[in-house]
């Protein structure tokens, strides 16, 4: 049975884009067949992320005008079996798609793929509309940042709202260090607010950008720890229990993150 | 000759006073074509496309042609509601218009919107008349599987490149107008041009140029262009520094291998050889 995951966040530049494409091609190492939808029409970034951006031929209006048809506008990627992109249109705006057009644009993709992931754009107008409506349940990220954090706490009402399951949440930029000085909110005291079941926490890490930029997917990377955290995410969406890792048991782990961060005290708790 | 009063509050009382009148003179010119004169109002594109649109469905009455003052319609109704335009200076009521088609007179309230802004398009238009480009879309059987991402890269010397022998595809007429861009086009940014087009700037990453003719680049191109739009292979792509994320010309896709910016600098052009998209240096004496 396909399913349609939306990963939002209601506030900009918190990791939606990395995210759905992490995501989605996590799940397509795991051997499912998985269709990414940019909606972020007018400002795509998904097809750079993934370093998909010069195969574009046709794009998520232009199928939803009947330019052209779904399986042309569909980009295969070549480095993971059934992994596939349907781009956005970088020239049009979010009112050239309507809710019941995404609705029926899903329900098309979920006849021959496992999963649909739709990056949602920022904000809560008809981008968000647009995205929430095809979609069986919403991944929020958030950062350990207050505006971040409130951001989610008014789209997670949204997604409630249109009668979605409860959403799962996704902490992004996690900064152990930080928190172990309390400079930085905790995981606790971001799910005191939030309320919602955690389901992965990202650390702030450079190999994130550095993935950006190649547009190559830092879930491929085996060695990166960011890749390791995207990996669990990818589980526990597909139903698998993974533990949160005690990074403190784990010093493998850990003389990663230190590495980059210089030096980091060894009580954190993540 | 329907005459409306010059000043209607909205769409509906415009709509209601097109349908009082109509009945009258559908005997005479239903069925036919139609010239609209807008004389010195204003109408919105939304607006201008309801009022076609009631009287093709209720009165079988096709527009063809709008009499309006340059400044009132937008730039983009002419592509959008594949009318033709004629421009009126004066902004007095409209005077009886004889022509081959029979005519009628309609006139809306409300102001102009530009909306630029929605469609980022820009319409090189205004000055050159610019005939649509209906004919602009994509063929529907390429599938980006069918990329060849295998682009030779810029041939040691250059090659003859097949001057414009008749094909299948319809060859371009000498005397084709050309179109000059003095500004760098930007993310989202797409130029549509019936001939050859010059851009005296960059085509960013993710911005668009397309052209039935040429296109030349005076600057550097890492967006996409899309030559011979129309499905003429004999136009080519130039441009100072040929850095695109796709290149097109005809029914050919390409996507030309990566290069470092700054490396090696110089013009290079990119044209159909043998079927195939080829890139190479420009030496200024293709034939």
């Amino acid at each position: 049975m396909a399913e349609c995951i939306v990963v939002t966040s209601g506030k900009g530049g918190v990791g939606k884009t990395t995210t759905s494409a992490n995501l989605a091609a996590g799940l397509a190492l795991a051997g499912k067949k998985v269709a990414c939808v940019d909606a972020d029409i007018g400002l795509r970034n998904l097809d750079v992320i993934l370093g998909l951006e010069n195969r574009i031929v046709y794009d998520l209006v232009q199928v939803i005008e009947g330019e052209c048809r779904l399986k042309q506008a569909l980009i295969r990627d070549k480095r993971v079996e059934g992994l596939y992109l349907l781009p956005a249109a970088q020239t049009r705006d979010k009112a050239a798609v309507k809710p019941e057009d995404m609705k029926r644009l899903v329900n098309d993709l979920k006849e021959d793929h496992d999963f649909v992931i739709i990056d949602c754009p920022a904000g809560i107008e008809q981008g968000f509309k647009n995205s929430i409506a095809g979609a069986d349940r919403a991944v929020i990220v958030t950062t350990p940042e207050v505006s971040a954090i409130r951001d989610a706490d008014r789209i997670i009402g949204l997604v409630e709202a249109h009668d979605l399951p409860e959403p799962h949440l996704i902490i992004n930029r996690y900064r152990p260090h930080m928190v172990s000085r309390g400079d930085m909110m905790n995981k606790d005291d971001i799910l005191e607010i939030l309320a919602i079941p955690l389901i992965g926490m990202v650390p702030d890490h450079p190999d994130i950008i550095v993935s950006a930029n190649r547009g190559q997917p830092v879930v491929f990377e085996e060695r990166s720890v960011v890749g390791a955290a995207y990996r669990r995410i990818t589980d526990r969406v597909m139903g698998i229990d993974v533990p949160f890792p005690s990074f403190e048991a784990d010093p493998g782990l850990w003389a990663n993150l230190k590495r980059w961060m210089g030096l980091a005290p060894a009580r954190e708790a993540v | 000759m329907i005459r409306l009063p010059e000043e209607l509050p909205d769409f509906e009382s415009l709509r209601a006073c097109i349908r009082e009148q109509m009945p009258m003179h559908v005997a005479a010119i239903g069925g036919r074509s139609i010239r609209l004169d807008l004389a010195s109002r204003d109408i919105v594109l939304f607006d201008l496309r309801r009022v076609l649109h009631l009287l093709r469905q209720e009165f079988n009455v096709e527009v063809t042609g709008l009499y309006a003052r340059p400044a009132s319609i937008h730039k983009f109704a002419e592509r959008e509601l594949k009318l033709k335009l004629f421009p009126v200076e004066r902004s007095g009521p409209m005077d009886a218009l004889s022509d081959d088609e029979d005519e009628s007179a309609e006139a809306a309230t409300e102001m102009i919107d530009e909306i630029s802004a929605r469609d980022e398009e820009l319409e090189p238009a205004d000055l050159i008349p610019t005939t649509p480009l209906d004919d602009l879309t994509l063929p529907t059987d390429l599938t980006p599987a069918d990329i060849d991402d295998s682009v030779p890269s810029p041939a040691p010397e250059v090659r003859n490149v097949p001057s414009a022998t008749p094909g299948p595809a319809p060859a371009r007429e000498e005397g084709k107008r050309t179109q000059v861009i003095h500004r760098t086009l930007r993310s989202g940014n797409v130029v549509r041009f019936d001939g050859d087009l010059f851009v005296f700037g960059d085509v960013n990453p993710g911005a668009q140029v397309v052209a039935t003719g040429n296109i030349t680049v005076l600057g550097a191109l890492k967006g996409m262009a899309h030559a011979g739009a129309a499905g003429d292979e004999t136009s080519f792509i130039l441009a100072f520094d040929l850095r695109p994320t796709q290149l097109r010309i005809g029914r050919k896709i390409a996507i030309p291998p990566e290069r470092r910016s700054g490396a090696d600098l110089h013009p290079e052009i990119a044209a159909v050889v043998d079927e195939q998209i080829v890139l190479e240096a420009y030496q200024g004496r293709r034939r």
